[in-house]
């Protein structure tokens, strides 16, 4: 597809989608907007009531005088606000290919309409990736927008819902940029493949919201543990003594194994998650590629009938 | 160049054939118009011709290219039976998003045409009338500047005087740009000086596929005596023959009355109407008059 | 200044070729007339621009018409017929037996079938003088259109 062809087909979209095209960033932008509000508004108060110096790493009852001030207490008092709001961040791109995604493509079959766009001057071909990869990359980066807005806002929610602080738990490896971007960009991609599959509006849906929670299911309680395993740093750990030991709090165990009398950790430290998060993301965006491969050919052998 | 050729062109859904066998030649620059029972065939036709389905045995030029084709689409209009638009829009949005899929785009017709129609831009597509959607989706097809336009009975919804006006449009264009036109219709009083290529179509196969002119000028309408048909049979070849008591009308291929018959030209509807009866008759393929511009 | 008869059977540019002949014979159309444009007939009468072309065809076939290229169809010789005078002389006399007719109570279907019928009889004793070609062969009217091309 040429650079002419991708602008005109840009402009068609422009036409036709007008309400996904702005409503769809809209969304994650605001969202984005509300958390860097509440984050900004946090840190505010904090600095206020000097709070700052308790929120220190492997930290969690911070140190004597956190203990004893009343604001650190009303602080930090567990509620499950900030593990609802995090679900809900990751809800948004499941939610804009479920609203946005996928009636961008069913109804174009369901009402017809592709009889009219496929007689014009473009392949069916050309149509659904030059009208479908703009919404994409737009959604994608508004999704990375609010993912970097919920990162920011996390470093100082994550300490109100009382469990301790751990780079490795869900809400803190699933709140980046690039967690939020890649989950979008992999919506959109199955999106765009149950509608080329499903041409059906309300079917196709239905047939999303399975794919993407069997996704989901899989990312958490297969690609996880596996990711985890991978390159961890090893580290010798005396028998009886707690000198060492755990590596720090914010590490993720992968395993531990005896011979002799003594023993070794694997573990994933901090400084590996950009690189698991980057592999993750990878992931993700291969198998939207291949849906959408998946998309093209379908639709190259089953054009309309 | 031929507008259309095809060859054994064949369409299953599932286990029916749609149409089979279709063996076609039609010049450029004819208004050919596809009759047929419902459920005959033509709108699957038109689809495997305008790109939207694929056959499933044999092969179909438009234009000299394959339907879908790059070339196929920017020379070929097609109106779909269920006059296809994007209906959420404003008139506007949709001529934009039409002018954006095209290379070849004339503004000025539409917005000239749309404007002498009364059809505001600002009205959604999906409001207006049916008459207004088919004259909408007609002045789009036409802005685009095809070769070949290709219409599955569009004018229906047309009250008769819009009818006669859009006809009329199009027979223009036909004269001054050589546009070839396809067009399903029932309406058969109004073949016989619109079209100037006939192609009956019957449970999926092709009865007829001549030039107008051909067609007339092989056929002749036969009276004769009633109880003299069985005879007639093994002296000409018979298309329809209707007992009226003692008197028939016979519609046979020939050049000349028997002995015992008297001729007379026959008309375009007689024809159409005697082809339409019989789904066994059939026309092969005539080569055509030469049309000198 | 065509017009259609829709119901009557009769194809249309046989319909457009009487309707030159008899504006011709009424003197509605003159010599260096030019007839209508073929985009303007089809526009007004929705009629395909080939069945125009077909009768324009035919005229000229029968010299009474030329195309010139780019400009039009022109009117080049009016048919070799009575003058205007006589013409005249005539419609008086037919209007003098239409009134005899009415007189004897005949209505109008039965003063066609007569006049019909008079002209067959006069037809078939060799009377009417017939259109001429241009090489002075003999045109018909019925199926004008010939399969090598006609007139070139």
């Amino acid at each position: 597809m040429t650079a002419v062809t991708a602008l005109r087909m840009t402009r068609a979209a422009w036409y036709k989608h007008r309400f996904s095209a702005v409503g769809l960033p809209a969304v994650f932008l605001l969202a984005a907007l509300a958390l860097f509000a509440d984050g900004a508004g946090q840190r505010h108060w904090l600095g206020v009531h000097h709070l700052n110096r308790c929120l220190v790493a492997n930290n969690t009852t911070g140190g004597s005088w956190c203990v004893a001030s009343a604001a650190w207490a009303s602080f930090s008092n567990p509620s499950q606000t900030p593990n609802i709001i995090a679900a809900a961040i990751l809800a948004l791109p499941a939610l804009a290919g479920l609203f946005a995604g996928v009636p961008w493509v069913a109804r174009e079959f369901e009402s017809g309409a592709f009889r009219f766009t496929w007689t014009q001057g473009t392949s069916p071909r050309q149509w659904l990736l030059g009208t479908f990869g703009p919404l994409v990359l737009l959604s994608a980066v508004s999704a990375a927008i609010c993912g970097a807005a919920a990162y920011w806002w996390y470093q100082i929610a994550q300490w109100q819902d009382g469990t301790s602080i751990w780079s490795w738990r869900w809400s803190s490896f699933e709140l980046t940029p690039l967690s939020v971007g890649g989950w979008t960009v992999l919506a959109m991609a199955l999106a765009l493949l149950c509608g080329v599959l499903i041409r059906r509006v309300l079917p196709a849906m239905i047939a999303f919201a399975v794919a993407i929670g069997a996704c989901a299911y899989l990312a958490q309680s297969w690609l996880r543990p596996w990711l985890f395993g991978l390159g961890p740093a090893v580290k010798q750990v005396s028998f009886g003594t707690s000198a060492g030991w755990p590596p720090s709090t914010t590490t993720y165990m992968v395993r531990t194994w005896q011979y002799h009398d003594t023993r070794w950790v694997a573990y994933q430290p901090h400084s590996h998650l950009i690189g698991l998060e980057l592999a993750r993301c990878g992931i993700l965006v291969a198998v939207a590629a291949l849906a959408v491969l998946a998309s093209v050919w379908w639709l190259r052998i089953r054009p309309a009938d | 160049m031929n507008a259309i050729e095809t060859r054994g062109l064949g369409k299953r859904y599932r286990r029916t054939w749609a149409v089979r066998d279709c063996h076609l030649t039609v010049p450029a620059g004819q208004v050919t118009a596809l009759v047929g029972p419902n459920g005959a065939g033509k709108t699957t036709l038109l689809r495997i011709l305008a790109g939207l389905a694929t056959p499933t045995a044999g092969t179909a030029t438009v234009l000299g290219a394959a339907p879908g084709s790059p070339q196929a689409r920017a020379a070929v209009s097609a109106i779909d039976q269920t006059v296809p638009l994007y209906r959420h829009l404003r008139v506007a949005g949709q001529l934009g998003a039409a002018r954006a899929l095209n290379d070849q785009w004339d503004a000025d017709l539409a917005a000239q045409r749309l404007s002498a129609l009364g059809i505001a831009t600002s009205a959604r597509v999906g409001k207006l009338s049916g008459g207004q959607q088919a004259q909408l989706a007609l002045t789009m097809a036409l802005a685009r500047r095809p070769r070949l336009l290709l219409l599955d009975e569009p004018l229906a919804s047309l009250d008769p005087l819009a009818r006669q006006d859009v006809l009329g449009w199009l027979m223009t264009c036909v004269a001054e740009d050589g546009l070839s036109v396809v067009f399903s219709s029932h309406v058969i009083p109004e073949l016989e000086r619109i079209a100037s290529y006939l192609v009956v179509l019957s449970a999926g196969r092709i009865q007829v596929a001549a030039t107008v002119d051909s067609l007339l000028d092989t056929h002749l309408a036969l009276t004769g005596p009633a109880d003299g048909v069985d005879d007639l049979y093994d002296q000409v070849e018979i298309i329809t023959a209707q007992r009226a008591g003692r008197q028939a009308v016979v519609l046979a291929r020939t050049a000349a009355a028997p002995a015992g018959w008297t001729a007379r030209p026959v008309t375009m509807e007689e024809l159409v109407l005697g082809y339409l009866r019989e789904p066994a008759a059939r026309v092969a393929g005539e080569p055509g008059l030469e049309i000198v511009r | 200044m065509f017009y259609l008869d829709r119901g009557s059977g009769v194809p249309t540019y046989v319909q457009f070729v009487h309707q030159v002949d008899y504006a011709l014979r009424l003197g509605f159309l003159r010599e260096g007339d030019q007839l209508p444009r073929i985009k303007d007939v089809t526009r007004t009468l929705a009629v395909n621009p080939d069945t125009v072309m077909k009768a324009y065809r035919e005229l000229e076939f029968r010299g009474v018409a030329a195309g010139r290229p780019g400009v039009g169809t022109f009117i080049t010789q009016a048919p070799d017929i009575a003058d205007l005078r006589q013409l005249a002389g005539l419609q008086k006399k037919l209007a003098g037996w239409l009134g005899e007719a009415a007189a004897a109570g005949v209505d109008e279907v039965g003063m066609k079938a007569l006049f019909t019928a008079a002209l067959r009889n006069f037809n078939d004793g060799g009377g009417a003088a017939r259109p001429s070609g241009r090489d002075g062969r003999e045109g018909g009217v019925d199926r004008g259109v010939r399969r090598d091309g006609g007139a070139a």
